[in-house]
């Protein structure tokens, strides 16, 4: 898998650099019309969809199919996708707080309670759109998966609103959001990998 | 341990409008295996299923010693690869390509690899996307012979290139099989390259084995009797193997030409190549 991984760092640096140059330019100017910690949101966000985006740059390269014939299973084909959504987002998130953190001292306004529930609410968008995203995007033609990445927002966003409604306490809310992200990232997570080992590659 | 890289035996694979019947035939150790037939024959979908990319619905594929249930990581590090237009991200150079590749085969050979792209003169930090066609086959192709590979597996690797590369691709593979251990199966519709190098040839027409040969005995047995429509009566119909009616003559496809030039002195009797072979079988009546 390290090489699996490797080839999507080579492929995704320069997307990487560019993405967070944007991200820092528009996070900081944006912390200051809204919560700073919306920035740890966005960077989650961003970051895992670049992992996404090289599942498409795999088939239309000829990658996909050569993988099916490396001494590598194509369940971990599936996995190293997986795993990179997991290490961008996560690489976003800790950025997103570092810069959150760095914005709210400038503006005087650390709150760690507010940081841990959009770390919650980061989570919970990208985990429940990832679920989404990565299997459509190894399923489904390159139309169709970017339709996919369109729906899973929303649909992710509306999963957060609806724990927003069931539970009073925001924290609450944020936090059982976040499980539901993680509980549905396994499971396509385990599903998938399944699916496409059993699955023709051509 | 048997003398074959590869026995494949009654594979079948069933699609909506095609179906890949009931195909067997070897690839020997050492030796050179074209697969011929024309486009749609079934050539990328017999490679595809000898290599797990499809699931097969009957039949069995023996590689390397080992049945398709057993091929596993241990087998893969030994069969080399080569697909037909591009099988590596635009992204990248052939120096990262290395480092990818260190991490994904046991046996990795990176000297091999770099004194290849010195040899095929490719680049080693210009992105693939750069590459020309011939460059890239050529890279896919250093890949395949630098991970200690005994079995090289390519599907259509010379089309689309001119002459010139596609020769040096050939003596590459002529290069391979000196060792004895080594073995290539081949797919293309450029006969006349398989006329080269191949040892046999594996027909495939209609996702059926036509025959499977050695070249040698199509080369130098088969025959191609051009004759008008009275000479073509009085041929014995049981030693056609095919026939078509041209414009102006009849051309009969013969399993031994020397034996029908012997009962028929008076016909003009020329070899076969590999490519009249196909058109005879595919465009003619086969009897």
């Amino acid at each position: 898998m390290k090489g699996l991984l490797l080839k999507d760092f080579h492929l995704t640096k320069s997307v990487l650099c560019i993405n967070l140059a944007i991200f820092i330019v528009i996070g900081v100017a944006l912390s200051f019309f809204t919560s700073t910690w919306v920035l740890t949101v966005l960077a989650t966000i961003m970051l895992g969809t670049v992992s996404v985006s090289t599942i498409n740059m795999d088939k239309t390269s000829g990658w996909y199919k050569f993988s099916g014939v490396i001494p590598v299973s194509k369940k971990s084909v599936v996995e190293s996708k997986y795993a990179l959504y997991i290490l961008l987002s996560g690489v976003g998130c800790i950025f997103g707080v570092a810069l959150g953190v760095v914005t709210s001292l400038l503006k005087n306004q650390l709150d760690y309670g507010t940081m841990l529930m959009f770390v919650c609410i980061s989570l919970a968008i990208s985990l429940i759109s990832g679920s989404i995203t990565i299997p459509c995007n190894f399923l489904l033609s390159d139309e169709k998966s970017t339709l996919s990445v369109v729906i899973s927002y929303p649909l992710s966003a509306a999963t957060f609103a609806g724990t927003f409604l069931l539970f009073d306490n925001k924290q609450v809310a944020c936090g059982v959001a976040a499980l539901l992200g993680i509980i549905l990232f396994v499971l396509s997570w385990r599903i998938t990998r399944r699916f496409i080992a059993a699955k023709d590659t051509v | 341990m048997n003398n074959n890289a590869l026995i494949v035996n009654g594979l079948t694979k069933k699609y909506q409008s095609f179906v890949l019947d009931d195909v067997s035939f070897t690839v020997p150790n050492g030796a050179i295996v074209g697969l011929i037939g024309e486009n749609g024959a079934g050539k990328s979908t017999t490679i595809n299923a000898i290599l797990g990319l499809i699931n097969k619905d009957a039949g069995s594929i023996e590689i390397l010693g080992k049945q398709d249930g057993e091929i596993d990581n241990s087998i893969r590090n030994r069969i080399g690869v080569v697909f037909d237009g591009s099988n590596f991200p635009n992204a990248l150079t052939a120096n990262k390509l290395n480092r990818v590749f260190r991490n994904i085969y046991d046996e990795w050979d990176e000297e091999k690899f770099f004194s290849m792209l010195e040899k095929m003169s490719l680049p080693t930090e210009k992105k693939i996307k750069e590459f020309s066609k011939g460059m890239k086959m050529k890279l896919s192709i250093a890949v395949a012979l630098s991970h200690n590979s005994s079995f090289l597996v390519l599907d259509e690797a010379t089309s689309g290139l001119d002459p010139i590369v596609r020769d040096d691709i050939l003596d590459m593979f002529l290069d391979f099989v000196q060792d004895d251990c080594h073995s290539i199966l081949v797919s293309s519709h450029i006969t006349s390259d398989l006329e080269k190098v191949a040892d046999y040839i594996v027909f495939i027409h209609n996702g059926k084995v036509v025959f499977s040969k050695p070249k040698d005995e199509l080369r130098y047995k088969y025959g191609i009797i051009k004759c008008g429509a009275a000479q073509f009566d009085a041929i014995d119909k049981n030693e056609v193997i095919a026939y078509r009616k041209q414009d102006y003559e009849w051309e009969i496809l013969v399993a031994d030409r020397a034996a029908a030039q012997r009962k028929y002195p008076k016909a003009i009797i020329d070899p076969a190549t590999i490519d009249e072979i196909m058109l005879l079988y595919v465009k003619g009546e086969v009897k």
